[in-house]
């Protein structure tokens, strides 16, 4: 094996480390210089954007689990809403007799407003 | 008394070294044509860094974005002579960044049906360079893709001469074994 042709491309070549070089030149690069101007806008915009490739993916990639947690945070606000306004109440319907609450007496059916312990309020319209 | 001597102490400050300390403080300021002397003078190191690592068909951009993460950071460079190595650094994290982010993505091959003329041949033996030891893989790319000689390498990487006609000796050597060519 000719290794000073490896270390010295321009001394005697080694055919077969010619062969190679031949080959595998062909995936040599000619792309040109980043735009220094783009650069700096690119810098101006925030360090995200400075690289130019890769941004978008991996906005992408967080995108779904950031509107999944979005959306529950909505439910979970939702839910305590609907669960804690205004007073809860019971479905009631008369059996016998003539019951009333407080100075108001109840008619065949109607809903019976109750306290978060589950009693009843003293009158129809009054807090707990 | 037996004395040690000091490599660093006695290391001499190189033109090349004056020279690329001046043209990392001209792009440290803005100059747009000292930032394309350094891209004519690494990009190939570059390219040959994410070669080893990457699918072709995306080295080119990672070239661009190394180049474009080098150019912001640039002020972080205490010593410019170590800057092949700084940027060589940049471009193996960003290939290990890119591989990470892909790997839920499906894997093109590099080769194509219609779109690349390059015989299957080629990226047959640069499959086997990828399976090299790093040190190995990266020299071999640099001296037959990019065409850069020994002294080269040895310049732009920041490696001593010596490694580096090492690295191209056994890495020729294993490349050879395995590609099953006479040595």
């Amino acid at each position: 094996m000719k290794d000073d042709y490896l270390w010295d491309p321009s001394s005697a070549p080694d055919p077969e480390v010619e062969r190679l070089e031949r080959m595998l030149g062909r995936l040599r690069s000619n792309a040109p210089a980043p735009d220094v101007d783009q650069v700096r806008s690119a810098v101006l915009l925030g360090p995200r954007s400075a690289t130019l490739k890769g941004s978008r993916y991996v906005s992408l990639r967080f995108l779904v689990p950031t509107l999944a947690a979005a959306a529950s945070i909505v439910a979970m606000i939702g839910l305590t809403w609907q669960t804690t306004r205004g007073t809860r109440s019971w479905e009631v319907s008369r059996m016998t007799g003539q019951p009333r609450i407080g100075s108001a007496p109840l008619a065949g059916t109607g809903r019976l407003g109750v306290c978060a312990r589950g009693r009843p309020v003293s009158a129809p319209g009054h807090a707990c | 008394m037996e004395h040690v001597l000091n490599p660093v102490a006695l290391h001499r400050v190189t033109d090349r070294e004056v020279s690329l300390s001046g043209t990392i403080r001209a792009v440290a300021a803005g100059d747009r044509d000292a930032f394309s002397q350094l891209y004519a003078d690494y990009s190939r190191m570059v390219h040959a860094v994410l070669l080893g690592r990457v699918p072709r068909r995306d080295v080119d951009d990672l070239v661009q974005d190394v180049f474009v993460t080098a150019y912001t950071r640039i002020r972080e460079l205490r010593e410019p002579a170590a800057f092949g190595g700084w940027i060589a650094t940049i471009a193996r994290n960003r290939a290990t960044d890119y591989l990470r982010q892909s790997r839920e993505q499906v894997e093109l091959p590099d080769e194509l049906p219609g779109g690349d003329p390059i015989e299957a041949e080629t990226f047959a033996v640069l499959d086997v360079i990828r399976g090299l030891p790093e040190a190995y893989r990266d020299t071999l790319l640099m001296r037959l893709v990019e065409g850069m000689s020994g002294q080269e390498i040895a310049d732009r990487t920041g490696l001593a001469p010596g490694s580096v006609r090492v690295n191209l000796h056994r890495g020729m050597k294993l490349l050879r074994d395995k590609l099953g060519l006479e040595t």
